[in-house]
C-alpha cells in the first residue's frame, strides 16, 4: 500500500503516513510508512491512538483493490524471471527458479537483479531462495541468510521462531506457551506428540519445509486478451475486401464478449500493410459496446482514411478498456419501442463523438440545488450518469437561465408584493398575473454566498402574454431592493 | 392583526429535526405575541416539562403552554395530537408508552387503530399535505371520519412559488370532506438566524454532506416561529383557520401543574395510615438501634422529624425506601444511604442511613428544605455486584407500569459535535480529528481557538470559522435519551398516566421520558439505586470475619475512636481504603492528619474539585495548622462556618452563605444550586453573581470578599459534597480502614473477590498485603476456591490468603465452580479433572497458563504440555487408553527461565508471587544510573536522581488541566511523579505511553509527601522484552481523567 503511494507521490515518504480502513465503525491502521513505523505506529492499531501518539500522522484511504492490481502487475513482471510466479499470501510472491538459474550467472546472481530491479522501482523487498517454496518463505522474512542448499536447510531453519512455518499465529502462540518457541525445539519433540496436540497441519508445515512433502506452485498466468486477427495468401488492397474481412474480425470478438458479459469502449484495427508498415484505425464508443453492426457502421466512418499501401497481408483487432456489460434483450420485432430508441441514441451520439471527440458531446445534468446557478451542470455524455434527480413538483424553471440576470427596472409595485409595470431592457410591460414568491435563501456553506442574498422569484404574466421568472434580491444591509430578470417561461 | 397559537412547534428533542431549545422557542412565542404555543416533537413528551417550567418561572409571560406531540405512525402518516384534560393526557402518554415499549429503543410503533383507542379527549391537526393524490387524500378522509368534530387539517405557508394555489386547493379540499382548516407554521427553530444549524442536523441524521445533501435541505427560513402579525397577514384571506389556533388552545386546558403524583399505597401495614405507620416502624427501628434505651436527644429529634413529615405528607415516601431497604436486607445486601439522608434520625432508624446524625450534630432541616415544596431526595447505595438484584425487585413489586428508571438525556459535548459538524461541511477525519483532539473530555466550552492554532489550523478559515460557530450552538442540544444510573419513579397508580415508559438499551429495563430535573419540576418522588463497589468488598468482608474470626459486624458497629486506625491513616497507608486511597487523597492525608471522625468527613469533602477550584485547601490546612488565625467575615457567617474553621467545605455552606450573607430567599438559593449544577439553565449564572455580590455588599460584606465567595459557590455547584453525604462516605472511610488495619488478610482477600473497583489493580493489593505480612498463596487446582479464600497459618493468629480461581484470566465462572465441587480429596493429574468435573481443554490451559498445577508437581510448561493433549471437551477414549497402555515419555521441553515465569504470571492472573520484574532489570537500569524506590526515599529535598518503574496508574485531574500525576513501581515501592506541561508536550509519547518509564526529575518533600517531578523522562517499555524473549509484560496502567 505504502510502497504505491510512494511511487505515485514520491513526497509522501517526507512525513509519517499511515493508510487507514474502517472496521466496526472505528478507522483502524492497515498500513504505515517508514516515518510512521519509526514512530511506534503498527498496522492494526486504532487512528484515534496513533493520532494520541502521533498529531503529525497523516492518512489515506486504504484502497486494497489499488493493492491488490499493482501486486498483479508485479507477479506478471516477474514472469521474465520465471514462467512458474505466484501469489503468495498479502505480501509475498514466489517464484520457482528451476531451470532458470543458468540465464542468470547461478542464484547468487539472480536473486541480487530481481531485488535490485524492485528496489529501483521503489519497492521495499526481501528474497530468500531456498530448496523448497516454505524455506524460502521462511527465510525471508525470518533470517538474514538468503540462498540456502538443501543441506544447509536443517541448520538454517532451526533457528527460526515457529511462526517462520505458516501455521496459525494460535498454534504458534500454544506453542511459545510450552517453551517451544523455534523450528529447532519442534523437530526434538516426537512427532507423534505433536500431532496429537497441534494436529496434522503442523507436521505438514514442517515437513514442507524439509523438503520432506510436496507443495505445489499454482502459477499465475495472464487472461487472454481480446485479440483476433487474419493472415491472407494474397494480400488485398480494396476495401470491400477489408469491411468483409473486418467483419469477421469482429463478430468473433463480439461473440465472445457478449458470451463473457462484457462490452469494450476501444477497438483498434492494425493493418499490416506488405511493406512491414501498420495502417491502425481507432473507434471509440461511449459506453461499453458489442455490437457489430453498430461497429461496423463506425468503422465504415473511418474506412476512407485507410491508405492499403501495396496490400495488406495481416489484419489484427483488437478491443480495449474491456468492461462489464450486462446482457440486452432485443427488441422484439414490430414492438420495438423504448430500448431500441436508447440504443438508436447511443449509436448516433457515437457517431458524432467520433467524428467530434467525445468529450465535446455534452449535455445538461440536474444537480440537487434549488438555486438556479447550481442546479445543473454540462457534462460529457460519456461521462454523465444517469440522471436520479428530479425536480421537486411545483417549481417552475425557465429553459434557459439568463447569465447574469437582467435588471429590471419598476415602474410600479404593490407594496411588498409584485411590480405591476416593469421595463426590461427599454420595453414597458403591464403584469396582469403574477405568482409568488418562491423564496431561495443562499447554501450558506458554499465558498462565495455572499453573491447572492435570499431571492424571491416570481412567475409574471404581462398583458401581451409575455411570461417571465422575475426576482427581487432581499439583502438586509442595503436599503432599496433590486429586481432582476431571470428566464423567459412558455 | 388577528390572535394566533403556533400548534406545530419541532424542538431539538426531535432529535436532529428541531434547531432549538423548547425553552428558546417559548421566549420567543412570549416576544412574538402568540396566545400560546404547543410542543409537537415527535413520538416524544421529553420537551415539555422544559418548556412548562420556562413559562412558570416567567409568570409575566402573556403566551400560554400547549401540551403536543407528533405521532409518526409505522405507516408513514403523521398526527398531531393535544390533549384537552388530564385524563386525556394520561392517554396520550399511554398511547406513547405502548408505541415505544413494543419497539426497539428509541423507536416508536403505532398504527392508526391504536391511535383511536386512546383519542378520547384529544384534539388532531393533519399537517399540510405536500401533495393530494389517492393515497394522501384517503388518509385524511379516513381519519377525518374517525376524529369527527376534533380533526383539523393543517394549512403552511412554505414560500415554494405556487402557496396561494396550493394553499386553496388545500383549503377547498379540507371544506368538501367537511372539516376544519387550521393554520400552522411547522416551526423548525425559533429564529431563522438556525437554519444553517437546522441544515447541518439534517445532514447529521441523513449521515450525508451539505453539499451532498441537495433537496433534502430546506429551500429558505421560512420554518421560523413568525409573530401573530406576520402569521395573519400570510393567511388574511383564512380568517377561520387563524381563528381555528385560539380554538384548539380554548379546548386543551390541560396543564403539567394538574398531575398530582401519589405514592404507591400497598407498603402500608393494613388498617394503618401510612402516617402511622412510619411512625410505628420509626419507634421499633430506634428501640433496634440503641438497645440501651433512646437517647434523650435521639427521641426528641425523631418526634420533630416525624411532625415535619406529617405535615408535608411525605410518610408514604419514607415506608417506600424502607421497603426497598428492607428487600436488600433480606437477601443481605449491603447498603447505606448517602447524600443529605443522613441529615435524618428516621432515616437512621429505618436502616437506610447508617451514620447517627444526632451524635453527629446535623439537622434535618437540611434534608427537608422547609421552602422547598417538593420531595426529599434519598439515595441508596448498594453493592455494586447486586443492584440488579434491588432493581428487578423493584420491577417485580410494582410493575412496569408503575415503576420506571428516570432518563438522562445526552446532550451533544464539543468533541462529538466538532466531529459531526466537521464532516457535514465536508472537513476531513483529518481535520475534525485534530479539532476534536483538541478538546479535553467532556468539554461543553466548543473548540477554542487556541486548540485550532495548536492542531495547527488557521482558525480564520472561512469553513473552519463556521464548523466551530455551529458547533458551539450544538452543544448542549439532546442527542438521545438514555437511562439514569439507578433513578427510579414509583408511582400509586399506572405511572404511564404520568409520562410515556420507553424500552432502555439494557434488557430488562424500562425508562421513562423525563429526567431527574423533570420530576423534581414536578413534584414526582424518585429514589436513586445506585452500586458501590466497595460495599461489596464489605460485606464480602464482614463474612470473612463471622467465618474466621467469629465476629459479628454492620456498618454501623465499627469503633470510630481506634487510634491505630488514624496512625495508618496519617501515614498515608491507605491503599484499598475507600475514597481516601486515590493519589490527590494520599498525599493529602499526612497533611490534614485525620484524628478523629469527623476529620474523616473533611478529608472525604476536601480533596474534591468544588473546594480545589474555590481555593479553600490551602486556608483550612494553614488554619489547621495553626499558621494562620482562624477569623470568619461576620457573626452571622461564623455560625455557618465555625466547623470547618472559617472555610466553606460542604455545599450547604456555600447555599447558606448565599441566604445570611446575600441574602438570597431558600429557594433562590436552590435554584442557584441548581443553575450551576446543570446546564439546562444556560445564561442565568452571570444574573445570580450579580444578585449575590449585590446583595453581600448590602449586608456590609467587601466586594472582593463576596466576587471570591460566588467563586468558591461556582465551584461547589458542580462538586462539591453535602456535609451528611461526606458523613456517609466517610463513614465508609472509617469501615475500610478498621479492617485493613486490623485484618489485611480479611482486607485483601475481600477486595481480590470484589474486583473490578477501587483505584489499584490487584497486583497493587496483593503486594500492599505482603508488605503488612500477610502470606498470599498462589492458586492451585487442589486448594484454590472460585473467590480468593482465607487459609489459616499454623501458630500465627492471622491467615494466609488462598489466590482464588476467579483471577485465573479467560477461566469461565461455571467451570471453575465445577471443578471445586467434584474435587473431593483432590486431583491428580489434568485429565482427571477433565473427566471428573467435565473442564474442558481451554479452562485447563488456563489454569495451567496460570501455573496452577504446582500441587501436582507440574511446573507450568509441563502441566500445559498435559493439557494441550487433551482433546475437545472430554479426553478421547482412545487417547485415555493409548496413554494409559504406552504412556508418553515426557518431553524435553526447554525450561522456562526466571523471567519468563514472571511475564507468564503477568499474562495468566495480572499479577506474580515471584520476584518484582524489574529485579531482573536492575542491571540494565543501574548502568542508567536508576536509583530503587528504597533509595529515593533517603534521598534529600531537591536532588536530582533518575527512577524507573512500572507504570501503575495516570491521572489528569480536571483541576488541574495541565499536570499529569503518574505512579511507577519498582521491586522495592511505588513513587509518584508529576509531568508539567513541557514535559509532556516534550516526552509526550513516554508520558502517555509508556510501560517502563525512566525518569530524571527532582525530589520534592513536603513533609512525608515524597514526589519526583520530570525534567527527562523515556519510554524504556522495549526492556521489557528482555524478560521474555521478545514478548512485552502484559500490563495496563489504569489512567483516570
Amino acid at each position: 500500500m505504502i510502497d504505491r503511494l510512494e511511487r505515485e507521490e514520491p513526497r509522501c515518504g517526507a512525513f509519517p503516513l499511515a493508510a487507514v480502513r474502517e472496521e466496526k465503525g472505528h478507522l483502524h491502521i492497515a498500513a504505515v510508512n517508514d516515518l510512521a513505523r519509526g514512530a511506534g505506529i503498527q498496522a492494526g492499531a486504532r487512528l484515534a491512538d496513533a493520532r494520541a501518539l502521533l498529531p503529525a500522522l497523516r492518512i489515506v484511504l486504504h484502497d486494497p483493490e489499488a493493492d491488490e492490481r499493482l501486486k498483479q502487475w508485479i507477479v506478471e513482471w516477474c514472469d521474465r524471471y520465471s514462467p512458474l510466479a505466484a501469489h503468495d499470501g498479502a505480501d509475498g510472491i514466489v517464484l520457482d527458479i528451476t531451470g532458470c538459474v543458468h540465464l542468470f550467472e547461478g542464484e547468487a546472481a539472480l536473486l541480487e537483479t530481481l531485488e535490485t530491479q524492485l528496489r529501483e522501482m521503489k519497492f521495499h523487498v526481501r528474497g530468500a531462495i531456498a530448496d523448497t517454496a516454505a524455506a524460502a518463505w521462511a527465510l525471508a522474512r525470518f533470517s538474514k541468510r538468503v540462498i540456502v542448499t538443501r543441506e544447509e536447510l536443517p541448520g538454517a531453519l532451526d533457528p527460526l521462531p515457529v511462526r517462520a512455518l505458516r501455521i496459525h499465529v494460535e498454534i504458534a502462540t500454544e506453542l511459545g506457551r510450552v517453551g517451544l518457541t523455534t523450528i529447532g525445539h519442534m523437530r526434538r519433540i516426537p512427532r507423534d506428540a505433536l500431532a496429537t496436540r497441534y494436529g496434522p497441519g503442523v507436521l505438514l508445515r514442517l515437513d514442507q519445509a524439509l523438503g520432506l512433502a510436496e507443495e505445489a506452485i499454482t502459477p499465475y498466468r495472464a487472461p487472454a486478451p481480446y485479440r483476433t486477427g487474419q493472415v491472407f495468401a494474397e494480400p488485398i488492397g480494396t476495401t470491400a475486401a477489408v469491411e468483409h474481412t473486418l467483419l469477421g474480425l469482429l463478430t468473433a470478438l463480439c461473440v465472445r464478449l457478449e458470451k463473457e458479459h462484457r462490452g469494450a469502449r476501444r477497438f483498434d484495427l492494425g493493418c499490416h500493410r506488405v511493406d512491414g508498415s501498420t495502417a491502425w484505425l481507432q473507434v471509440r464508443t461511449s459506453r461499453p459496446g458489442r455490437s457489430v453492426t453498430h461497429l461496423m457502421r463506425l468503422f465504415s466512418e473511418k474506412m476512407s482514411t485507410l491508405d492499403a499501401g501495396f496490400g495488406i497481408e495481416i489484419m489484427t483487432l483488437n478491443a480495449a478498456d474491456v468492461e462489464g456489460a450486462a446482457p440486452v434483450q432485443m427488441s422484439l420485432p414490430h414492438c420495438g419501442d423504448g430500448i431500441g430508441k436508447d440504443t438508436l441514441l447511443t449509436e448516433l451520439l457515437d457517431r458524432i463523438g467520433l467524428r467530434l471527440g467525445f468529450e465535446h458531446v455534452c449535455r445538461f445534468q440536474i444537480r440537487e440545488s434549488l438555486l438556479p446557478e447550481f442546479s445543473t451542470e454540462f457534462v460529457p455524455v460519456s461521462s454523465a450518469s444517469t440522471p436520479n434527480a428530479h425536480w421537486p413538483e411545483p417549481r417552475v424553471r425557465p429553459v434557459r437561465f439568463l447569465d447574469p440576470p437582467v435588471p429590471i427596472e419598476i415602474a410600479e409595485i404593490i407594496p411588498g408584493k409584485w411590480p405591476v409595470r416593469i421595463r426590461v431592457e427599454r420595453q414597458l410591460h403591464w403584469i396582469v398575473r403574477a405568482e409568488g414568491p418562491e423564496r431561495l435563501t443562499p447554501e450558506w456553506w458554499r465558498d462565495q454566498p455572499l453573491r447572492w442574498a435570499t431571492r424571491d422569484y416570481y412567475r409574471i404574466e404581462s398583458e401581451q402574454g409575455v411570461r417571465l421568472w422575475i426576482f427581487r434580491e432581499i439583502r438586509r444591509t442595503e436599503s432599496g431592493e433590486r429586481w432582476f430578470l431571470h428566464g423567459h417561461l412558455p | 392583526m388577528r390572535a394566533y397559537a403556533e400548534l406545530q412547534v419541532s424542538s431539538n428533542f426531535s432529535f436532529l429535526r428541531g434547531a432549538s431549545h423548547p425553552q428558546e422557542l417559548m421566549a420567543a412565542a412570549a416576544v412574538a405575541g402568540l396566545q400560546a404555543i404547543a410542543l409537537t416533537d415527535r413520538n416524544t413528551l421529553s420537551g415539555i416539562v422544559l418548556a412548562h417550567s420556562f413559562l412558570k418561572q416567567n409568570p409575566d409571560v402573556g403566551t400560554r403552554f400547549l401540551v403536543g406531540c407528533r405521532l409518526d405512525l409505522s405507516n408513514g402518516a403523521s398526527l398531531l395530537c393535544y390533549p384537552t384534560g388530564r385524563a386525556a393526557y394520561g392517554r396520550l402518554t399511554r398511547l406513547l408508552t405502548l408505541g415505544k415499549r413494543r419497539a426497539a429503543k428509541g423507536k416508536c410503533d403505532l398504527a392508526l387503530a391504536d391511535v383511536a383507542e386512546y383519542s378520547e379527549g384529544q384534539r388532531f391537526i393533519l399537517p399540510f399535505p405536500e401533495v393530494l393524490n389517492d393515497a394522501s387524500t384517503r388518509q385524511i378522509r379516513t381519519c377525518a371520519a374517525m376524529f369527527p368534530g376534533r380533526i383539523y387539517l393543517a394549512l403552511t405557508n412554505s414560500c415554494r412559488g405556487d402557496d396561494r394555489r396550493w394553499i386553496q386547493t388545500v383549503s377547498e379540499f379540507a371544506r368538501s370532506i367537511g372539516i376544519p382548516a387550521v393554520v400552522t407554521n411547522d416551526v423548525l427553530y425559533h429564529a431563522r438566524e438556525r437554519k444553517p444549524l437546522q441544515d447541518v442536523v439534517t445532514c447529521i441524521r441523513e449521515g450525508c454532506t451539505l453539499e451532498a445533501a441537495g433537496f433534502r435541505l430546506q429551500a429558505n427560513a421560512e420554518r421560523d416561529l413568525k409573530t401573530a402579525r406576520e402569521m395573519s397577514e400570510l393567511f388574511s384571506a383564512y380568517p377561520d383557520a387563524l381563528e381555528a389556533t385560539l380554538e384548539i388552545a380554548d379546548a386543551c386546558r390541560f396543564s403539567l401543574d394538574e398531575l398530582r403524583y401519589e405514592y404507591p399505597e400497598e407498603i402500608v401495614e393494613p388498617g394503618l395510615s401510612a402516617f402511622e405507620d412510619l411512625k410505628r416502624r420509626t419507634w421499633a427501628g430506634a428501640a433496634w438501634r440503641f438497645p440501651n434505651g433512646i437517647p434523650e436527644a435521639v427521641s426528641k429529634q425523631i418526634s420533630h422529624e416525624l411532625r415535619l413529615i406529617e405535615e408535608r405528607q411525605y410518610a408514604p415516601y419514607f415506608l417506600t425506601v424502607h421497603e426497598i431497604v428492607k428487600f436488600a436486607t433480606s437477601k443481605g445486601i449491603l447498603h447505606q444511604g448517602r447524600g443529605s439522608a443522613a441529615n435524618s434520625v428516621i432515616c437512621f432508624c429505618l436502616g437506610i442511613t447508617q451514620v447517627d446524625p444526632v451524635a453527629r450534630g446535623l439537622l434535618f432541616e437540611r434534608f427537608i428544605s422547609a421552602a422547598r415544596d417538593e420531595p426529599p431526595d434519598i439515595d441508596v447505595d448498594f453493592e455494586h455486584d447486586r443492584r440488579e438484584e434491588v432493581i428487578q425487585h423493584i420491577y417485580e413489586k410494582y410493575g412496569r407500569e408503575r415503576a420506571g428508571l428516570t432518563a438522562t438525556v445526552v446532550h451533544y459535548r464539543t468533541r462529538r459535535a466538532v466531529r459531526e459538524v466537521g464532516k457535514v461541511l465536508g472537513l476531513s477525519e483529518d481535520v475534525t480529528g485534530a479539532l476534536a483532539g483538541t478538546v479535553w473530555g467532556w468539554s461543553n466550552d466548543g473548540v477554542l481557538e487556541k486548540g485550532v492554532r495548536e492542531a495547527g489550523l488557521n482558525p480564520t478559515d472561512r469553513r473552519l470559522r463556521q464548523t466551530l460557530d455551529l458547533t458551539k450552538m450544538l452543544v448542549g442540544f439532546p442527542r438521545h435519551l438514555s437511562q439514569h444510573v439507578g433513578g427510579f419513579v414509583i408511582a400509586r397508580g399506572r405511572l404511564d398516566e404520568l409520562l410515556p415508559i420507553e424500552n432502555a438499551a439494557m434488557e430488562d429495563r424500562t425508562v421513562v421520558q423525563w429526567e431527574k430535573d423533570d420530576l423534581d419540576e414536578l413534584g414526582m418522588m424518585k429514589v436513586d439505586i445506585l452500586g458501590l463497589g466497595m460495599l461489596t468488598a464489605i460485606r464480602r468482608a464482614f463474612e470473612l470475619m463471622e467465618r474466621h474470626y467469629d465476629q459479628k459486624l454492620t456498618l454501623s458497629s465499627i469503633p470510630d475512636k481506634d487510634p491505630a486506625v488514624y496512625a495508618m491513616l496519617q501515614q498515608a497507608d491507605s491503599i484499598g481504603v475507600f475514597q481516601v486511597e486515590s493519589r490527590a487523597q494520599q498525599s493529602m492525608l499526612p497533611r490534614l492528619k485525620p484524628k478523629e471522625f469527623y476529620d474523616l468527613v473533611i478529608e472525604v469533602a476536601i480533596v474534591r474539585p468544588g473546594p480545589i477550584q474555590g481555593d479553600m485547601v490551602h486556608p483550612y490546612l494553614r488554619r489547621r495548622e495553626g499558621k494562620e488565625p482562624v477569623v470568619y467575615p461576620s457573626p452571622a457567617l461564623e455560625e455557618i462556618l465555625k466547623k470547618t474553621l472559617g472555610v466553606p467545605l460542604f455545599q450547604e455552606q456555600a447555599m447558606q452563605i448565599a441566604i445570611i450573607g446575600a441574602g438570597f430567599t431558600p429557594t433562590e438559593a436552590d435554584q442557584l444550586r441548581r443553575a450551576l449544577a446543570t446546564f439546562r439553565h444556560v445564561g442565568t449564572i452571570q444574573t445570580f453573581r450579580e444578585r449575590f455580590v449585590s446583595g453581600m455588599l448590602k449586608n456590609g460584606y467587601p466586594q472582593d470578599f463576596a466576587e471570591h465567595c460566588f467563586s468558591q459557590i461556582e465551584g461547589f455547584g458542580t462538586y462539591g459534597f453535602p456535609e451528611a453525604h461526606a458523613i456517609s462516605f466517610a463513614n465508609l472511610v472509617l469501615v475500610s480502614a478498621w479492617l485493613k488495619c486490623h485484618y489485611p488478610d480479611v482486607f485483601c482477600a475481600a477486595l481480590l473477590n470484589s474486583q473490578p473497583m477501587g483505584f489499584y489493580a490487584p497486583a497493587q493489593l496483593v503486594q500492599d498485603a505482603r508488605n503488612h505480612g500477610v502470606e498470599i498463596r498462589p492458586i492451585d487446582v487442589n486448594r484454590s476456591d472460585w473467590d480468593s479464600t482465607l487459609e489459616p497459618v499454623p501458630g500465627s493468629a492471622r491467615h494466609a490468603v488462598r489466590l482464588g480461581l476467579r483471577m485465573v484470566a479467560g477461566l469461565a465462572e461455571k467451570e471453575a465452580q465445577a471443578l471445586v465441587a467434584a474435587r473431593g480429596a483432590g486431583y491428580h493429574s489434568p485429565d482427571e479433572i477433565a473427566r471428573r468435573a467435565g473442564c474442558g481443554r481451554k479452562a485447563l490451559d488456563r489454569l495451567a497458563q496460570a501455573d496452577a498445577f504446582q500441587s501436582m508437581q507440574l511446573a507450568r510448561r509441563q502441566a500445559l504440555w498435559k493439557t494441550n493433549a487433551l482433546d475437545g471437551k472430554m479426553p478421547s477414549l482412545f487417547l485415555q487408553a493409548k496413554t494409559n497402555l504406552f504412556p508418553e515419555p515426557a518431553p524435553e521441553l526447554p525450561s522456562a527461565t526466571p523471567s519468563q515465569e514472571v511475564v507468564k504470571d503477568y499474562q495468566a492472573v495480572g499479577l506474580t508471587l515471584r520476584e518484582h520484574p524489574l529485579t531482573f532489570l536492575r542491571e540494565v537500569l543501574q548502568a542508567r544510573r536508576a536509583i530503587t524506590v528504597e533509595q529515593l526515599k533517603q534521598a534529600p529535598n531537591g536532588r536530582m536522581v533518575t527512577v524507573a518503574g512500572l507504570v501503575l496508574s495516570r491521572q489528569q485531574p480536571a483541576t488541574a488541566r495541565n499536570t499529569i500525576f503518574l505512579t511507577i513501581e519498582d521491586e522495592t515501592g511505588a513513587v509518584n511523579l508529576i509531568a508539567w506541561q513541557r514535559v509532556q508536550e516534550k516526552y509526550h509519547r513516554a508520558v502517555l505511553r509508556a510501560k517502563l518509564l525512566g525518569c530524571h526529575g527532582v525530589v520534592q518533600r513536603e513533609g512525608q509527601v515524597l514526589h519526583v517531578v520530570a525534567n527527562q523522562v523515556w519510554d524504556w517499555s522495549d526492556d521489557l522484552r528482555r524478560l521474555n524473549a521478545g514478548a512485552t509484560l502484559p500490563i495496563r496502567s489504569r489512567d483516570f481523567h
